[in-house]
């Protein structure tokens, strides 16, 4: 304010605290998840379609309707199952992308930008990276819900004979969603509109729903389109999910794996690192 | 008072003019003329029809029964032709936030039929003339409440209309934004606009209006310019007490006693009288305590509390 | 009611251009949808399928799935306007009370929307239209008309949407609207022909306002000229009409108490 004040001296934190300040909390992240599940409990009805009902839609209409016009010729990709058993998995999984990524989103974007809950939650003892790790959480949760009533819809109609393949089913299309989920959080903590949901949407979800190999082997795609498949995450959880399916051996299974968990990973690191830079500005 | 010597028709004339909602009756038969070139102001708190007959007169509300005519013309039969010569500003923000501040000039003149060359010198203009040339080309969404204010006003004014209505302007600006607006509007009128305006608040009306009405409960319970209104519903000074333990227990007649008429709130006595000093010594001798009190002259307030038998923002 | 396609309908129209100068990256990015149907399901699966038949001839499956995607691509234009972006613009920015002060009327309001919501559907679908005469999946020259068939589809699920739209209370009510478009989408007639289905069913396909639309378009993108065509047209109008009725009624009742 006045001349005779002394320049302020930066504050100096040791870089180990910063990095401990920034750490998510071991347990408290389990509080947003209660948050989240109080507001879903309120809402729940307006997710019941895009979550449940329309993979099912899908499945009737692509599985069975587009079955019926590939006929015999199946055998050619399935190697002897019906279409609607080839892309079934594959589906709940690329199901289990567009509800991580949508979750990730909209939502996200709502409670910073326009309902601003987050500015409350941490101006609670919970950290930014406590919220994160909540907010992914509780879209964990939600994609391994859907997955799992995808998958007894499966089990039940015969389409998926082996139950224990049903469970790792549920597993693969957990891990696929958070795949996607965790960076898009990270995408979404630095928008200041849903603009850029347009681009993620259009550009990359839908084409993903297609060349990821589960309406048609990703063998056939050009080699370049292929070896961009294989970086993202959901060419590897139809891959694990339909060998799940089939009961066939699993080849690759650890790659599959790292994939997906890196993307998690790095995604959600990210978005604690990003959500946590647009809380403290 | 000079238009209606010179014999020429309201801009703007209401017999029984009535609204209801279902079993709510919003206006209940209400008659007033709005004359060339005044500023006219509907007062009352909030809920007392006023917002509804600015609709009305808007066109955006079909009435349920009465007359009523702005320019000559009837409402229901002419609304787009009663609109294009009037100009409103919603008491509720009702600025396009996906346009820049001068878009929402320059559409809100297509919207009026104007050809573009004309919207667009108009636009610079206003812009001027309400301080918003620097932010022309910014969203709206960052500008501050007076910003938005002025500029929801520029906008209505895109036409040139020959009536402005504002329904509560000044409702949430600071006090500083709220003096810049009046000047701004008294401006508007100087230049020959007819203005018309609704608000709850005594000291914008005493301020700005030449003529207004006294809305309470969808009726009319007075009409007049400012100083009528006081001079005929209110004493000359005002002498108020507080009593912050409540005024239940005061005696009536010795209230009474005090001043021409007087009105008890919750913690204030309210005495309406010729001389203030007079009536306080006149207070104290009849044995009241007050904490404190105060000699003003009348306001609006004071009308509308005599009237009503409420404080406005009761 | 002809009467407000007036200058008045062609400023509310205008607005929306003031807006999407700055969003044009939304359009932009709406046209890749149909696209990527294309390339994964004509293309792709249709590696698999091969042909199949079509007014008595075998054709490429690409050629069959192409002119569906071009009329559900105009139908996803027209009724993602009328119904997020109406919405938003009459519930929460009060859009529609600053325009209704002004000489516009309901009449125009409708009318100006629905041409806008028209008009991206008219794009995407020009823009398809060019991207399957560049993949070689047009097979006569009436595809040039395609782009008109596609004004009786954006008006009829513009109207729809918008007559939709004014009962819907909040966003939450969207996810049922996703109820009808997804179906709508996959049972059309869009990746195989509705002799498929099994007696009634087939009935209730025939019937959907976008089979009639694939129709319509469909035999024009293989010179196919049927009286059927006549009845599609008929039936979008029609929708068009009474769905346009209806949001002009509705938004009185909503904007004009």
């Amino acid at each position: 304010m006045s001349a005779a004040t002394p320049a302020a001296t930066p504050l100096r934190r040791s870089r180990l605290a910063e990095i401990l300040e920034a750490l998510p909390h071991p347990t408290r992240w389990r509080h947003v998840v209660g948050y989240m599940l109080a507001v879903y409990r309120r809402e729940w009805q307006g997710s019941v379609f895009s979550a449940f009902i329309e993979p099912l839609i899908v499945l009737v209409g692509l599985g069975i309707g587009l079955g019926a016009l590939v006929g015999d010729k199946a055998s050619v990709i399935t190697g002897g199952a019906s279409y609607v058993a080839y892309i079934a998995p594959a589906l709940m999984a690329s199901q289990a992308m567009n509800l991580g990524a949508s979750e990730a989103a909209w939502p996200i974007l709502a409670r910073i930008a326009w309902v601003r809950i987050y500015h409350a939650i941490v101006a609670t003892p919970l950290k930014p990276a406590d919220v994160m790790v909540g907010a992914t959480a509780f879209i964990a949760g939600k994609v391994a819900f859907a997955a799992a009533f995808f998958a007894a819809v499966l089990t039940v109609t015969g389409i998926v004979t082996s139950p224990l393949g049903a469970i790792g089913m549920v597993g693969v299309s957990t891990l696929t969603g958070l795949a996607f989920a965790a960076p898009i959080v990270a995408f979404s903590v630095t928008q200041k509109s849903d603009q850029g949901f347009a681009f993620i949407f259009r550009l990359i979800i839908t084409p993903l729903t297609f060349f990821s190999g589960t309406y048609f082997p990703i063998e056939s795609l050009p080699l370049p389109v292929q070896a961009l498949a294989w970086c993202t995450p959901l060419a590897h959880g139809v891959a694990l999910s339909r060998a799940l399916a089939f009961g066939t051996p699993i080849t690759n299974l650890w790659f599959h794996l790292a994939v997906l968990s890196l993307w998690a990973l790095v995604g959600l690191t990210a978005a604690i690192v990003l959500f946590r830079r647009r809380m403290l500005k | 008072m000079t238009n209606s010597a010179s014999g020429q028709p309201p801009l703007i004339r209401a017999r029984g003019l009535t609204k209801t909602f279902g079993d709510r009756t919003a206006v209940a038969g209400i008659d007033f003329e709005v004359r060339d070139g005044e500023f006219f102001g509907f007062l009352g708190p909030n809920g007392a029809g006023k917002t509804t007959t600015m609709r009305m007169i808007a066109g955006v509300s079909p009435r349920t029964a009465g007359e009523l005519e702005i320019l000559g013309r009837d409402p229901d039969r002419d609304g787009s032709l009663i609109r294009a010569q009037i100009g409103v500003v919603h008491q509720q923000e009702t600025l396009d936030m996906e346009l820049s501040v001068r878009e929402n000039l320059l559409i809100f003149g297509r919207f009026f039929g104007m050809p573009r060359p004309a919207i667009a010198a108009r636009a610079d203009e206003l812009l001027e003339l309400f301080q918003l040339a620097d932010r022309a080309k910014d969203q709206v969404e960052p500008l501050s409440g007076g910003m938005k204010r002025r500029l929801s006003i520029a906008r209505s004014l895109i036409a040139s209309p020959r009536i402005l209505m504002l329904d509560e302007p000044t409702t949430g600006l600071d006090p500083q934004a709220r003096h810049l607006l009046w000047d701004a509007l008294q401006r508007l009128k100087r230049g020959g606009t007819t203005i018309v305006l609704t608000t709850h608040y005594m000291d914008e009306a005493e301020q700005l209006c030449d003529r207004l009405v006294v809305m309470d409960e969808a009726k009319i319970v007075a009409e007049g310019s400012p100083r009528q209104l006081i001079e005929q519903h209110a004493s000359r000074e005002v002498l108020e007490l507080r009593f912050p333990g409540g005024t239940e227990n005061l005696d009536a007649a010795v209230l009474e006693g005090i001043g021409d008429r007087y009105e008890r709130l919750a913690e204030r006595v309210i005495i309406g009288c010729e001389n203030g000093e007079a009536a306080h010594a006149r207070a104290l001798e009849h044995g009241l305590s007050p904490e404190s009190w105060l000699v003003r002259r009348s306001s609006l307030e004071d009308v509308f509390l005599r009237l009503t038998g409420r404080s406005l923002d009761e | 009611m002809i009467a407000s396609l007036a200058p008045r309908a062609l400023s509310v129209f205008e607005r929306n251009i003031f807006v999407y100068r700055r969003q044009w990256l939304m359009i932009v990015t709406g046209f890749f949808e149909p696209l990527f149907f294309l390339l994964g399901i004509g293309y792709g699966v249709g590696g698999v399928i091969g042909t199949i038949p079509y007014a008595g001839v075998d054709v490429p499956y690409a050629a069959f799935v192409a002119p569906a995607l071009l009329a559900s691509s105009a139908m996803n234009g027209a009724i993602f306007d009328s119904t997020f972006n109406i919405f938003y613009k009459l519930k929460y920015a009060k859009v529609y009370d600053a325009i209704l002060s002004t000489p516009v009327s309901v009449g125009d309001l409708a009318v100006g929307e629905l041409l806008w919501s028209n008009l991206r559907g008219v794009i995407y679908a020009t823009a398809f239209l060019l991207v399957m005469v560049a993949f070689g999946l047009v097979h006569s020259p009436l595809a040039l008309l395609a782009p008109v068939g596609v004004v009786f589809i954006g008006f009829a699920f513009g109207a729809a949407g918008f007559a939709i739209t004014t009962h819907l209370r909040s966003w939450k009510d969207f996810d049922f609207l996703f109820i009808v478009l997804t179906p709508l989408f996959l049972f059309s007639a869009t990746f195989y022909p509705a002799e498929i289905y099994p007696g009634v069913l087939r009935w209730v396909v025939e019937v959907s306002p976008l089979t009639r639309g694939t129709h319509l378009i469909r035999s024009l993108c293989f010179g196919d000229l049927n009286p059927l065509m006549l009845v599609d047209i008929a039936y979008l109008a029609v929708i068009s009409l009474i769905g346009y009725r209806h949001a002009v009624r509705r938004l009185g009742v909503l904007l004009l108490k």
